[in-house]
């Protein structure tokens, strides 16, 4: 192999401001929902909301809680795996855009919203026997399962598992100065009591699940092939997941793939359909199968595969001569498909039957009422046809030599961004309701949609008189809350003030 | 920054500009003697607005505050905001354009808008361009996709300034030049001129964008110029003038307006929109309408996007070629303006939507005209770096070849498709969004753009045989340019204007405003209602100020009424009998068929059945709007008893209201003597405690004397004036009376009439003092 790009190589990137950057994209998200007042219209999240709103107030703040526990995860863990800043950013940016919860709140964010920061804690703990990390993780593990049926709230932990056992030459980190481990069996100990109220509140219930969780109702059913496709057009057709995650995080995958040659790479990508399948196998154990389950854990796969080929490329390693050329192609064929299809728009009689015929299956139920709407339809098919074309010509850009690499960082590193976050924001904004819809006067976009999912289940007994029992472990699980949330804050707060130039060891340097 | 290289540049420049300058000209010339004026859509509406003011000006009667055939009378005043620099002046010389011609002041207006444009774009180019053949290419294809035959407010008005504002900006901020600043900061406030007030906040929202870029990415360049830049005590002597202009430009457009009725549909109470408004009104957002830059059909009404033959391909190549920070710089700034005009489908639109200004802002796709500047800066730089190719050409020149001549051989398929009859295959008339085009116009468009397209890989691939010729091949696809943006220009003209005959050239005169003495169908200019194809209006957005024009007075215009006034509101609830201080607005619509025709007595009342001129023996007061409605509705009653509203003025006190069969209308002439948009009258003979009944709407800015006396303007009938006459024979006068806003426009256009002498003057020096300047102080090689 000869390398065929130059990079930025050693720019020295301060990554304080990237995580400020990071936590301004994240937090611009729930101001513009916050700000126009929208709500989710309909399926699982829009029931979810409706219940935590007769409840505890504005649900956005625990969304936006997980979607920073998610942020944090990643960060830490890429930081950890990656060696330049930029990488931390690709990635971290890839997962907080692509994690959609405005339909399926359960399925497509929170069945594996904690996963990062679990494996962070566990790698920590494999590197360093640190009882504190023990303790986080055994603690995290618990407190994620809140809102999910049991069989969900084992996706987490048992998939850190998982990855830690199967990409363990990967993953596994370099041995840290050890602490004291005599502290370990109390913190284990701790760390299981403190499943206790999640228990408490599970037995005492109504029903089989903790929390307000609802399983998706079209999961069950085993997904048609045609919905991958979501990973290249963007459409979020089916209402139970959403694939994709950015043009660029595509092409990087792809580029990393390359790099590694092709027999390592069937074995990655067979080691990684393998983890996927653990969801299905845990949800066909308790009940039904729900493979779309799995498309939260494939995301952040596919992201952090395309994280190790944006970090070889700006830390200049080597890739096939073509590689970058031969993407740039299979881009640019990508945006030609996507114009093709939208061109045949406006002349498929029966657009809706055609695209359940691809994305799901044939069943007219399990696609977006949205398809009924031509306009948008095209619409979102020529957006990520220009999207597809914009990330070719990128890539044709950083194949081009190293005179040009600079300029093609900066352009993927702000291209990257306003691909994901777009394609979250106007997908939010056709399937949720602002105050302003009542002027719209273009096209009812969001008044056709899915029917809601169905009432959650009350297992926390709305309206009866709680028991001691019940309300000692709600406090509980509150002040246990709190103490994530001053976690998190300081873990936020110190990644905003501690500049970091220099590669971090791993297993060492974790914020 | 400046020149620095050591050719002799200086003198080539001179005849650079000098040829753009011709180019232009040409054009003008063209446009005057083929008599084209705009035929339908928002230019046309500009060109009314500028006949209207032009003619009250040129008949003494100074600045049109008034517009009498406008849904029964309405302010004037956010249409003078809609005049440009150059009628704004020529306000001012009042009876000097007495014999003139709306056409040519307009084709003068318009070409001072367009040397602006060209100006600015040339100085700033010569901020980032090195090479001569460059800076013309940017120029001309800036100033010639700035085409406003069709959409002038959102295709032309917001671009044509902003080259010049950012390069006085630059001025300052390179040289610390603090009179650049001041006329920088000066010629964006005046932006509100000649502009919709929400499309300039959005103007000064892309030069914000654009220096905040700038500044965050050179900022290590300009630090140590901040000893020079920084702020200083004696700028508020440049800011203080500036500000005094903003605020006689704010007294100027929304004096008076707070008895309007606002009736846009989508804007809230305070004339902002909401968020899902803003991102998708009017639709079009679709990003494949930036196809439009690769052939140039222009297929919406609202905007264009090309910029011709060599831009793209040119624009193509910057990043590759010359990958510097000024590059980059440009991408950012062409990509972040192309994301805001897809709405909803980007993440750019929901950011910006925080800044209040923005909120005004509507027709967000149409920000694309943004975009065209930055991408021929691009195409500037990737021009820049293709004069300095040395050697065998390199990959990305090959590449750029082929796809030019698949792009030629796909062009040229639509040719034939078009060519041979098969005029809306469903690809194309998807790509055209519905704009209707002739299958002629369409094949013209698609052959000439795919027969450019195969020339610019033939002269790429003539580079890449022979690569000496890469100096040739250069200015053969400058001067192909040059010939496309004519082209394309001169084509879109000829198929989208109006050639007038000798005849209807001759109805543009700037004659008086005749004043109609009943609403009624039949008024009119027969003349100016032949010249435009009613058909054609109806298809574009036309506005009830065009009646106006036609010298016509209805109940109500077929056309749009975005805004009329809040007395004339109320007298449209009484009609249609709903609450007077609640709920919507009845639209004026409602008076025209299908609805049925105007009942009695509002026929009488609104001077449709009687003259707008009527004299009543007495008049009466109810106590509220409301009980004056009531008694407007009650059975039997006929129009013939004249109610006013005491509070609005004057009137007579309260007293018992007759039976509604009363009649108390008096059968009396009324002579006219002299009539303008600003002013009526008129003489009569009353008896003692008689009034006179004008229905023209009320508003608090009139006032009125009888035989030289002032009197009290009453509100009649909720919506009209009245005042009582005197015993025996009276002179009444009506006049519109507003010193501050008057004089605020006069500091306003004094302005604007200096703009139009300096940027003359500006003209002149950079054709002839060129070789006179001296060379300024370069910048780092880093910005080129």
């Amino acid at each position: 192999m000869t390398p065929s790009t130059g990079a930025a190589g050693s720019a020295r990137v301060d990554s304080r401001w990237i995580w400020i950057v990071l936590l301004l994209l994240t937090g611009s998200y729930f101001v513009f929902l916050l700000g126009d007042h929208r709500a989710p219209a309909g399926q699982e999240t829009a029931a979810y909301f409706g219940w935590l709103q007769s409840t505890t107030g504005h649900p956005l703040l625990g969304i936006l809680l997980d979607e920073l526990i998610l942020l944090v995860g990643v960060w830490l863990l890429a930081r950890s795996l990656f060696t330049d800043p930029r990488t931390w950013f690709f990635v971290s940016v890839a997962a907080i855009g692509s994690s959609l919860w405005i339909d399926a709140v359960g399925s497509n964010f929170r069945s594996f919203h904690a996963l990062p920061l679990l494996l962070h804690l566990m790698r920590e703990v494999r590197a360093s026997r640190s009882p504190a990390a023990l303790l986080a993780a055994l603690n995290l593990a618990g407190l994620q399962a809140l809102g999910k049926p049991p069989a969900q709230a084992l996706f987490a932990p048992l998939s850190a598992l998982l990855l830690l056992l199967v990409f363990r030459r990967f993953l596994d980190p370099r041995p840290a100065s050890t602490v004291d481990t005599r502290r370990i069996p109390a913190a284990i100990a701790v760390g299981v009591v403190s499943w206790i109220p999640i228990a408490v509140l599970h037995w005492t219930g109504s029903g089989d699940s903790v929390g307000a969780g609802t399983p998706p109702h079209n999961g069950a059913v085993w997904p048609h092939p045609g919905c991958l496709l979501d990973l290249l057009c963007g459409m979020a057709v089916l209402p139970d997941f959403t694939l994709y995650c950015g043009m660029l995080t595509l092409g990087f995958a792809v580029l990393a793939l390359s790099s590694l040659g092709l027999p390592p790479s069937l074995r990655l990508l067979g080691e990684a359909g393998t983890i996927l399948l653990l969801p299905v196998l845990v949800s066909a154990l308790v009940g039904r199968p729900f493979p779309s389950l799995s498309a939260p854990l494939g995301r952040l796969l596919l992201i952090f595969l395309a994280g190790v080929g944006v970090d070889r490329w700006l830390q200049r390693r080597p890739f096939p001569r073509l590689a970058f050329p031969l993407v740039g192609v299979g881009l640019l064929l990508l945006a030609g498909g996507l114009f093709y299809l939208s061109i045949q728009v406006p002349t498929t009689p029966d657009l809706k039957g055609a695209a359940a015929g691809i994305f799901g299956g044939g069943s007219r139920d399990r696609v977006s009422p949205l398809l009924d709407d031509r306009n948008t339809v095209r619409e979102l098919l020529d957006i990520s046809g220009m999207w597809a074309l914009f990330a070719s010509g990128l890539f044709f850009l950083a194949g081009a030599g190293r005179r040009a690499a600079p300029l093609a960082i900066a352009l993927a590193l702000l291209l990257h961004p306003l691909d994901v976050f777009g394609w979250k924001m106007r997908i939010t904004f056709l399937r949720t309701q602002g105050e302003g819809e009542v002027h719209q006067q273009r096209r009812p976009l969001t008044a056709s949609h899915w029917p809601p999912a169905g009432e959650p289940k009350d297992n926390i007994a709305l309206g009866r008189p709680e028991s001691a029992w019940r309300r000692g472990a709600f406090f509980l699980l509150g002040v246990n809350a709190l103490l994530w949330i001053a976690g998190l804050a300081m873990i936020a707060v110190r990644q905003a003030t501690r500049p970091s130039f220099e590669t971090p060891a791993a297993g060492t340097d974790h914020g | 920054m400046g020149e620095r290289s050591s050719e002799p540049r200086i003198f080539r420049e001179r005849w650079l500009l000098g040829g753009l300058f011709l180019l232009l000209g040409a054009q003008y010339v063209w446009l005057f003697l083929s008599r084209r004026i705009p035929s339908h859509h928002d230019s046309l509406d500009v060109y009314v607005i500028a006949h209207l003011f032009s003619t009250q000006s040129a008949q003494g009667g100074g600045l049109l505050a008034w517009f009498p055939y406008s849904t029964h009378g309405v302010l004037s005043s956010w249409h003078v905001g809609f005049l440009g620099f150059v009628h704004i002046a020529l306000l001012g010389a009042g009876a000097l354009t007495r014999a003139c011609n709306a056409v040519p002041l307009f084709h003068l207006a318009m070409l001072f808008e367009d040397v602006v444009l060209l100006l600015g774009t040339w100085r700033l180019s010569r901020v980032f361009l090195r090479s001569g053949a460059s800076k013309f290419l940017v120029t001309v294809s800036v100033v010639g996709s700035s085409w406003w035959m069709q959409q002038l407010w959102h295709n032309h008005r917001p671009a044509y300034a902003i080259p010049l504002v950012l390069s006085l900006f630059h001025d300052f901020l390179e040289e610390g030049r603090r009179s650049r600043l001041f006329l920088a900061v000066n010629l964006l406030f005046l932006q509100l001129l000649g502009n919709l007030p929400y499309v300039a906040v959005m103007v000064h929202v892309m030069v914000g964008a654009y220096l905040i870029l700038y500044v965050g990415l050179f900022r290590r360049r300009l630090g140590p110029l901040w000893a020079r830049i920084r702020p200083r005590p004696q700028d508020a002597l440049w800011l203080l003038p500036n500000l005094l202009v903003l605020g006689c430009l704010y007294t100027t457009l929304t004096s008076g307006t707070r008895e309007i009725a606002f009736a846009v549909h989508g804007r809230q109470a305070d004339g902002t929109v909401p968020l899902t408004e803003f991102l998708t009104f009017s639709g079009g957002l679709d990003p494949v309408r930036y196809a439009d830059l690769l052939v140039g059909v222009n297929p919406g009404v609202d905007f264009s996007l090309y910029c011709g033959v060599a831009i793209l391909p040119f624009a193509v190549l910057a990043p590759v070629l010359r990958p510097t920070r000024a590059v980059l710089f440009f991408v950012v700034c062409f990509l972040l303006a192309l994301l805001l005009s897809l709405g909803y489908l980007s993440a750019v639109g929901m950011p910006a939507y925080l800044l209040p200004p923005v909120r005004l802002f509507r027709y967000i796709s149409l920000t694309s005209t943004h975009t065209r500047l930055p991408l021929c800066f691009l195409a500037g730089f990737g021009l820049d770096a293709f004069v300095r190719l040395r050697g065998r050409a390199p990959t990305s020149i090959r590449r750029l070849a082929l796809a030019m001549t698949t792009l030629g051989f796909v062009c040229g398929l639509y040719f034939l498709t078009f060519a041979t009859g098969r005029q809306d295959g469903p690809e194309v008339g998807r790509f055209l969004q519905g704009n209707e085009q002739s299958a002629d116009a369409l094949a013209r468009a698609f052959g000439g753009a795919g027969a450019l397209a195969l020339l610019t890989a033939a002269l790429l691939f003539t580079y890449i045989r022979h690569p000496g010729h890469l100096q040739a091949v250069a200015a053969a696809l400058v001067i192909l340019n040059a010939v496309d943006m004519a082209r394309w220009r001169v084509g879109l003209t000829r198929d989208r204007t109006k050639s007038l005959t000798a005849d209807e050239y001759a109805a543009q005169r700037l004659d008086a405003l005749p004043y109609v003495p009943r609403r009624s169908e039949a008024s009119g200019d027969p003349r100016r209602l032949r010249v435009f194809d009613r058909v054609e209006l109806a298809k574009g957005t036309s506005y009830d100020t065009i009646e106006n024009y036609y010298h016509r007075d209805l109940p109500a215009s077929e056309f749009y009424a975005s805004h009329w006034m809040l007395p004339f509101d109320r007298l449209l609830r009484a009609y249609a009998a709903t609450p007077i201080d609640r709920g919507p607005s009845p639209s004026p619509l409602i008076l025209l068929p299908p609805f049925p025709p105007i009942k009695a007595p509002y026929d009488r009342i609104m001077g449709k059945a009687r003259d707008k001129l009527q004299v009543f023996a007495t008049a009466h007061a109810p106590a509220s709007d409301q009980e004056t409605a009531d008694l407007m509705n009650r059975p039997g009653y006929s129009g013939d008893v004249l109610f006013v509203d005491p509070g609005s003025g004057g009137g007579p006190g309260r007293g018992p209201i007759p039976a509604p069969g009363a009649d108390e209308h008096l059968d009396v002439a009324v002579e006219t003597l002299s009539f303008d948009g600003n002013h009526l009258r008129v003489r009569t003979r009353a008896s003692k405690g008689a009034w006179l009944l004008y229905c023209d709407a009320w508003h608090s800015h009139w006032s009125a004397t009888v035989n030289g006396h002032e009197v009290p303007l009453a509100r009649a009938f909720l919506a009209y004036k009245a005042v009582p006459l005197e015993e025996g024979e009276n002179t009444v006068e009506f006049r519109m009376d507003s010193a501050l806003r008057l004089w605020t426009f006069r500091v306003a256009a004094l302005n604007a009439a200096l703009w139009v002498a300096g940027i003359a003057v500006l003209a002149a020096a950079s054709l002839g003092a060129l070789d006179g300047v001296r060379r300024r102080r370069s910048g780092p090689p880093g910005l080129r």
